[in-house]
């Protein structure tokens, strides 16, 4: 009998220590997180990272190495997936295509054995919800992806999940309906109030949608965090560099005072603050967003100013990405919108401000 | 170009024409021979269904007509649930391989040894020869095929529609019911025909463990042995030609009416 104290704020998901190996591949790497209630946490990373198989796990599909799971405080190692109470969404969407809409959303509720009429308003209520009212009757297999995914979503959500899971459930759509149903989950969920374990490898949908990310890397948890902090304060070279525009440059650690380090780029000095870190004098780190650079003109009014040198632009539609080499060498890329005049390439004056330099461990 | 495609069609159309003739032309000869008044083939044949009518009355062949179809058709229901059995194994476990070879071997044995061995086997055990000796062989000659029917039907169907039907809290024999079960019916149901036939026409394996019964098939053996023969023999075999047609005309018509690609 060792089961946590429970108190309120006893989260409603933990994952302790959780270790997975397929052959000599880690997938799962002494991963430990705490969700909370109502929480629309996502795991993030690419192929390969351990997001599936930790989903998996939680899920019951795939039994963890080592570590274990609770819900609610209780340790559901033995628990098998049917009796979880836990929800799933799937990449493939998976409705079962013998069945008609009805029929896949109320699936689970027959297996708990709910009175028809009780049924049929929840199939009801979950229709209008994901937006199918009406279409009850409808075989699945006509319907488009984006339509079978919101079956799957109702016949997922319609026992009243603990915890949906959700799989990488937009990956197989088109960019529209993939833009339309972020929308719609992210809508469900807040009025659902379900918690949601959401997997991706899409940064762009993982920083709309969740209250917080993690972001795994061979296994482990490179950073835990809200969009915000994950994606403007990185801890790491990894996790910097995961989303598009992170720039991670080489600079010279001068030594630290109080709780910032005093760093030199080329001939410019200036401090950041440690957030934790304890540099070493020497070669070291740093983070900065690519929109969070100026050039040309626009550097003029910035507190640090740099000598670079422009390489290239590349047009992406409302913003353009200029290519700079900075003194020492090292390359960075700098985000403006697009309708900034044509710079010529070559010498050039980069700026930026201090607070947004972020120093990294690694 | 225009030659050329005509002349492949030709040749085309000419090459199928043989192989059918081929295939199929060896048994027009029962049938028109059992429409023969005189029992033979000649230019002045004249159609009768004597042969037919004496068929019928010959109770020894409605017997072994009956012994065949009771144990063609408890071959059928055996045979694809031990392979349907077989084949969720191979999921289950990881000697994959080595289930299949187990399964599929009663395929390369002779007939001959398989039915003598069959026959030494039961008497050592002391089972009396019977309608059951007959089901157990025809369900050992039909297995493999029952089983390469449904694995290969099972290897069509995505399991993750299991995991699906597990979050939705069916469990594993609930998940296999509603959502396995109705992908591979066309499999299994083809199977069963399949057995069933393959049952219905066994001969070899059948002779050595029957005892004092006949299945339609033995009967027609031992007949053509003892006695030659007959133009009741050929009603009978074109007969069971007709009807083994028409099985399988049943069993594409139902893998035609449900196509196992509709379930990925």
């Amino acid at each position: 009998m060792n089961q946590a104290p429970q108190t309120e704020t006893a989260p409603l998901l933990e994952i302790i220590g959780i270790h997975k190996a397929y052959g000599t591949k880690v997938v799962a790497d002494n991963l430990s997180l705490q969700i909370g209630q109502g929480e629309f946490f996502t795991f993030l990373g690419a192929s390969g990272s351990g997001k599936s198989t930790t989903l998996r796990i939680v899920a019951g599909l795939e039994t963890a190495d080592r570590g274990s799971v609770r819900i609610n405080g209780k340790d559901i190692g033995d628990v098998p997936p049917w009796r979880r109470n836990v929800g799933m969404m799937f990449q493939q969407y998976a409705v079962f295509p013998h069945m008609n809409v009805e029929q896949n959303v109320e699936y689970g509720l027959r297996i708990r054995k709910m009175p028809a009429p009780e049924r049929k308003a929840r199939v009801e209520e979950l229709l209008q919800l994901v937006g199918l009212r009406g279409m009850g009757d409808r075989k699945v297999t006509t319907l488009s992806g984006g339509e079978q995914q919101r079956v799957a979503l109702a016949r997922a959500l319609a026992p009243r999940p603990l915890i949906l899971l959700l799989d990488e459930p937009l990956s197989a759509l088109d960019e529209k309906i993939r833009r339309e149903m972020q929308g719609e989950l992210k809508r469900i969920q807040r009025s659902t109030g379900t918690t949601f374990l959401y997997v991706t490898h899409d940064q762009e949908e993982a920083l709309t949608m969740s209250d917080r990310i993690v972001v795994l890397k061979e296994g482990k948890a490179a950073q835990i965090g809200t969009p915000e902090e994950i994606y403007l304060t990185p801890a790491s070279r990894f996790v910097a560099t995961f989303f598009r525009g992170g720039n991670v440059l080489e600079v010279q650690c001068l030594g630290t005072e109080g709780d910032e380090a005093v760093v030199k780029l080329g001939d410019l000095t200036w401090k950041v603050s440690l957030r934790g870190h304890r540099p070493a004098p020497g070669p070291c780190l740093v983070a900065i967003r690519a929109e969070s650079i100026s050039i040309g003109e626009a550097a003029y009014s910035c507190p640090l100013r740099l000598k670079a040198e422009l390489v290239s632009r590349m047009f992406r539609g409302a913003n353009a990405d200029w290519q700079v080499k900075l003194p020492g060498g090292g390359m960075a890329v700098v985000t403006t919108q697009r309708h900034i005049e044509h710079l010529p390439e070559g010498p050039i004056e980069i700026g930026f401000r201090p607070q947004d330099v972020i120093l990294l461990g690694e | 170009m225009v030659n050329d495609s005509k002349i492949a069609r030709i040749a085309f159309v000419t090459l199928l024409f043989l192989v059918l003739v081929f295939l199929y032309g060896p048994l027009l000869q029962p049938i028109l021979v059992s429409l023969s008044a005189t029992g033979q083939i000649d230019s002045g044949m004249t159609f009768t269904t004597r042969w037919y009518s004496e068929m019928i009355q010959n109770q020894m062949i409605g017997r072994s007509l009956w012994t065949s179809v009771v144990a063609a058709f408890l071959t059928a229901i055996i045979a694809p649930l031990l392979a349907l059995i077989a084949a969720l194994a191979i999921r289950e476990f990881r000697a994959k391989r080595a289930i299949i070879l187990l399964m599929i071997l009663p395929l390369f044995i002779p007939p001959v040894t398989m039915g003598l061995a069959s026959a030494f086997f039961l008497k050592l055990l002391g089972i009396p020869s019977s309608l059951l000796t007959i089901v157990l062989v025809q369900v050992i000659w039909a297995l493999p095929f029952a089983f390469l029917v449904i694995v290969t039907v099972m290897a069509s169907f995505n399991t993750i529609y299991l995991e699906a039907a597990y979050m939705s809290g069916a469990n594993r024999w609930r998940a296999f019911v509603d959502v396995e079960l109705p992908a591979i019916l066309p499999g299994i149901s083809g199977a069963a025909i399949f057995s069933g036939i393959i049952a219905f026409n066994e001969t070899i394996r059948t002779t050595m463990v029957q005892g004092p019964y006949n299945t339609i098939q033995t009967y027609i053996w031992s007949t053509f042995l003892q006695v030659g023969l007959s133009p009741q023999l050929f009603a009978v075999m074109a007969s069971l030609i007709l009807i083994t047609v028409a099985m399988v005309l049943v069993m594409v018509g139902i893998s035609l009416s449900r196509p196992a690609a509709d379930v990925r």
